[in-house]
């Protein structure tokens, strides 16, 4: 049995492996990304810092094109599509998971670029997907992170999501703490 | 099916598969005693494409919980002792802190994913070995104790730190339950380097904290694990506060773990009796080091490929 289920821990990543996290080594660039704020709310202006330095020279990278795509969590929110047809007009309605937007960002000097964009959601909180692509004479490199947005206090998410744990935590240590090991 | 939509990270995951996955993982936490982490944080990025810091973040969460319901379980039990933990705390709680703040300058840099694999395959590597070595040569002593006719003691550990630390009289403390007597100055160092890798790695620390405790300091393996669940519920409760206010702690992601993991832990305590603690620490070393070799893969991977 155990023996079975140590292989089945050796094998399980190996069967979606092409579904990894991808690449996240730049070839040509270091990128790094600073973002104004850690949380974000909806509707807020992200506000990102982009430093692009050469990975050889160590040198700041002036003139570069630096383009943002992000994808915002929408909550789920429906969209409606009015599609024209011969007999007369169709209502499409859509769910919307996430809205992609694409943005360049613009240099401010020194190697560094300043991405500005309006966290457009009416989701109460989710993730922000931001991958950069940072581009100059032919040599292209993206970087992917994650920043999250919330409509309300960090900090009641914080104690709450912790609380939360060790209340399920404790209630199911009550229930079954008899069991003697 | 079963597809839930995670807010947080972003993306499209298969509930089901995570619960099985929390289930699988929560069993054999149960088994060793430890919160299972070190398992779920690369497996929830490799299986699922979750982003390093939100896996790091949702999974510390979910320790919390199955730290406090283990906690609960080993105090009843008697397997705590309270002064030990204590001590541990005083250093771990300010290493978590450090280790969240790394994470997120890693995090800026776009290299979170990359260093927290490589800190992994490091750590994994060296408590794998360890733990092989130590259950190889104490299962060979038990069978050369049972030839010879002795009685065969389950559980002792022999190696020789432990003896020399015991032996440390400047500033030391007896512990009753664990029956050993230890410098203070110890447990924080001890809390500060494993709280630094919990906040690095989004683990509660077990499969570092329980072979340091029982190696280092000598402690029995069940005061061990008790007082690691004890230490355990505040540090990742401390973490999980802390990587929630950077927006790494993805809700749906840890009650969908939770639910899996909370039921296999149980299952595992159950099935830990009747296994014995050599043989649980070799097939533990093992499983760890199977875990090390698929992240050194993903690491090649990313970095040569």
């Amino acid at each position: 049995m155990l023996a079975k289920l140590i292989l089945l821990l050796a094998v399980l990543p190996l069967a979606h492996a092409s579904e990894g996290a991808g690449s996240v080594q730049t070839k040509y660039f270091d990128i790094s990304i600073e973002p104004q704020k850690k949380v974000f709310a909806p509707g807020e202006l992200l506000v990102a810092k982009i430093t692009v330095t050469d990975k050889n020279t160590k040198k700041p990278v002036l003139g570069a094109s630096v383009l943002a795509e992000l994808s915002i969590y929408q909550g789920g929110d429906v969209e409606k599509i009015e599609l024209p047809s011969e007999s007369g007009v169709y209502l499409i309605e859509q769910k919307l998971l996430n809205k992609k937007i694409v943005a360049g960002a613009q240099e401010i000097g020194g190697g560094v670029y300043e991405l500005v964009r309006e966290v457009d959601t009416e989701a109460a909180w989710g993730g922000i997907t931001l991958k950069l692509t940072v581009t100059k004479e032919g040599k292209s490199d993206t970087l992917t992170t994650v920043i999250s947005f919330m409509e309300f206090t960090v900090w009641k998410y914080a104690l709450l999501v912790t609380l939360a744990a060790i209340a399920i935590g404790s209630g199911v240590g009550f229930i079954f703490g008899g069991i003697k090991h | 099916m079963f597809e839930i939509y995670l807010p947080i990270a972003n993306l499209t995951v298969n509930g089901l598969e995570v619960i099985l996955l929390g289930l699988l993982v929560g069993f054999l936490s149960g088994l060793f005693g430890v919160g299972g982490g070190f398992l779920m944080t690369p497996m929830l990025n490799i299986i699922f494409g979750i982003p390093m810091n939100v896996a790091v973040g949702s999974d510390l969460t979910q320790i919390t919980a199955t730290a406090s319901s283990g906690a609960i379980a080993h105090r009843r039990m008697g397997n705590v002792e309270v002064r030990l933990a204590l001590l541990i705390l005083a250093g771990s709680v300010f290493g978590v802190q450090v280790g969240v703040q790394l994470v997120n300058i890693l995090k800026t840099r776009g290299l979170s994913d990359l260093i927290i694999k490589e800190i992994y395959v490091v750590m994994l590597s060296i408590v794998s070995f360890i733990l092989i070595a130590e259950g190889w040569k104490a299962r060979g002593n038990a069978r050369k104790a049972i030839a010879n006719g002795g009685e065969h003691v389950r559980d002792k550990i022999e190696f020789g730190l432990g003896t020399r630390i015991q032996n440390i009289k400047f500033m030391s403390m007896h512990l009753h339950k664990a029956e050993v007597s230890i410098p203070v100055f110890i447990p924080p160092l001890i809390g500060f380097v494993v709280g630094l890798l919990a906040g690095i790695m989004g683990v509660g620390g077990g499969f570092i904290m329980i072979p340091s405790l029982i190696y280092i300091l000598g402690i029995p393996t069940l005061v061990a694990i008790g007082t690691d669940l004890f230490q355990m519920v505040i540090t990742a409760a401390s973490g999980s506060i802390g990587h929630a206010l950077s927006g790494n702690v993805d809700l749906y992601l840890v009650l969908l773990i939770l639910a899996g993991s909370t039921i296999g832990a149980q299952l595992g305590a159950k099935a830990s009796r009747k296994v014995s603690g050599e043989k649980l620490r070799l097939i533990f070393g093992f499983m760890v080091l199977a875990v090390a070799v698929q992240l050194l893969h993903s690491v090649l991977k990313t970095s040569y490929l």
